[in-house]
């Protein structure tokens, strides 16, 4: 399965590299122009890079699954990737490897930023765990409307109105610190809902050309 | 027997596309021959274990395809429409499907070199789908299904696209597999590509097989059906007729009653019109 997803990723050409620019160029330029107008704070910087962090990390971790994804649903000749499955080798565990793959991105950007920033490793544990949410929405989107611009659409929706309006489904909650002590349970309750919606998506995608 | 088919149904929504399906297939080139819409897809998809079926049973060499662990591997199909990951070279497509059908590493480029060779595409291994024709597209279509040495190989409208230089090289592809222990089952609405490739055929109607025989057998069911007709005594025609083919000189009718003008010997194309009309 992962020689063919690293085909998969391959197809998608300079697309893949989206999420790849974000998180190492987009990311780190936001951040180290804010210490720059911050004059070096680096309290200041700290709250700008958590800030970043939650906007645009988890925004773009659907990017790879989605267009994974859309081959399966929508590409001519789709029936044929279906004829072979065998086993694990399901869209399910692609989601789940992507979400690893993204995950070690961040978890890497994470650790280079710890380096001149303190205090991130509840940022990063919100992170992932937010990641890890929007997948599975995506996935439960795409194996119901059998369509991957929805989930597109939804996740960018739902990232720009957390980030606008703050809403409670949303883990992050922008200037705040993120001291050690803060509250997790919104992470734990994404992981559930995530778990929740990749239980559901996966007995659609079971389903998936069976019935016509 | 390579696949036997036992009363298979299947339904698409509240249609039922697939009403009661026999058929026993053996090694060789089968045709599957229908109008749009006759449930040859269909059918297709069942045999290749995509539906599930709502009644009856595939087996190969026995064993129901949704149980055999030796069936898949063995397994070659050419869907109707081609053309996932198409930003991938045609390399590297052909090593993804390697990879689909499990097919040893070390086995892979000497494979892949010969199933691009048999559809003439071995000069482009480099090249990426999406800078090739829809032809050529096809014709990698074709020989992902050949991978894995694969004995069943299962085609659906495989000469779509194909330039008539290419549509003889796939004959000639084709006609190299009688005599293997193979069996190709070719869904097609062409007579002419089903004359020229198939031992056999099944004709399809409305979900049903109206018949399963050899060539000579389907256009013998016009035997007495066909005649010349003048242009201008089309109207002294008794009964029901199908014009196949109309010239200056004439048309060709099938006719369900006898006639009075000249017989002619029937082809394959008029067998095929009288069953599907139903007048043999």
């Amino acid at each position: 399965m992962i020689a063919r997803l690293r085909l998969e990723l391959k197809s998608q050409r300079l697309l893949y590299a989206i999420p790849v620019v974000v998180i190492w160029i987009l990311v780190p330029l936001v951040v180290y122009s804010n210490y720059l107008a911050a004059e070096g704070d680096l309290f200041i910087t700290r709250l700008f890079a958590i800030n970043s962090a939650q906007q645009f990390i988890p925004l773009f971790a659907v990017w790879w699954p989605v267009f994974v994804m859309k081959e399966y649903l929508n590409a001519p000749g789709n029936e044929l990737l279906y004829v072979y499955r065998f086993g694990w080798d399901t869209l399910l565990s692609r989601m789940l490897a992507l979400w690893i793959w993204y995950g070690l991105h961040w978890s890497v950007l994470c650790g280079l930023m710890a380096l001149f920033l303190p205090r991130l490793f509840i940022l990063y544990l919100l992170v992932w765990a937010q990641c890890f949410f929007l997948i599975a929405v995506a996935y439960g989107i795409a194996m119901v409307s059998r369509n991957t611009f929805l989930p597109l659409i939804v996740t960018v929706l739902y990232c720009l109105g957390c980030i606008l309006f703050q809403l409670p489904a949303s883990i992050f909650s922008l200037e705040a610190p993120l001291e050690a002590g803060a509250e997790l349970w919104p992470a734990a309750v994404m992981l559930a809902a995530g778990a929740v919606f990749l239980v559901a998506g996966y007995s659609l995608e079971k389903r998936l050309l069976k019935d016509g | 027997m390579m696949l036997s088919i036992t009363g298979l149904r299947k339904k698409l929504g509240r249609r039922e596309i697939l009403k009661g399906i026999d058929a026993e297939l053996e090694a060789g080139v089968v045709g599957l021959l229908g109008a749009n819409g006759a449930g040859k897809t269909t059918i297709i998809r069942c045999l290749t274990g995509i539906y599930d079926l709502d009644a009856g049973t595939v087996a190969y060499e026995g064993e129901d395809i949704q149980k055999s662990k030796t069936y898949r591997p063995n397994l070659g199909y050419l869907p109707q429409a081609f053309g996932m990951f198409r930003e991938l070279t045609v390399y590297e497509m052909m090593d993804y499907f390697c990879a689909l059908k499990k097919v040893p590493k070390e086995k892979r480029p000497a494979m892949i070199e010969d199933c691009l060779q048999k559809v003439n595409l071995e000069d482009r291994i480099r090249s990426r789908v999406s800078t090739l024709s829809g032809g050529m597209v096809r014709r990698v279509g074709i020989a992902q299904s050949l991978l894995g040495d694969a004995r069943v190989i299962i085609m659906d409208e495989p000469t779509s696209g194909l330039d008539p230089q290419e549509r003889a090289r796939f004959k000639n592809m084709v006609a190299r597999m009688k005599g293997q222990d193979k069996l190709a089952l070719i869904s097609t609405h062409i007579v002419e590509d089903v004359e020229s490739l198939c031992d056999r055929v099944l004709v399809m109607h409305e979900g049903q097989v109206l018949f399963n025989g050899d060539c000579e057998a389907l256009a013998a069911r016009a035997q007495g059906l066909v005649y010349q007709v003048p242009n201008r005594a089309i109207p002294q025609i008794k009964g029901e007729y199908y014009e196949a083919q109309v010239t200056q000189a004439g048309s060709r009718v099938i006719c369900r009653e006898p006639q009075d003008f000249e017989l002619l010997e029937p082809s394959l194309e008029d067998g095929y019109m009288a069953v599907m009309k139903g007048y043999a």
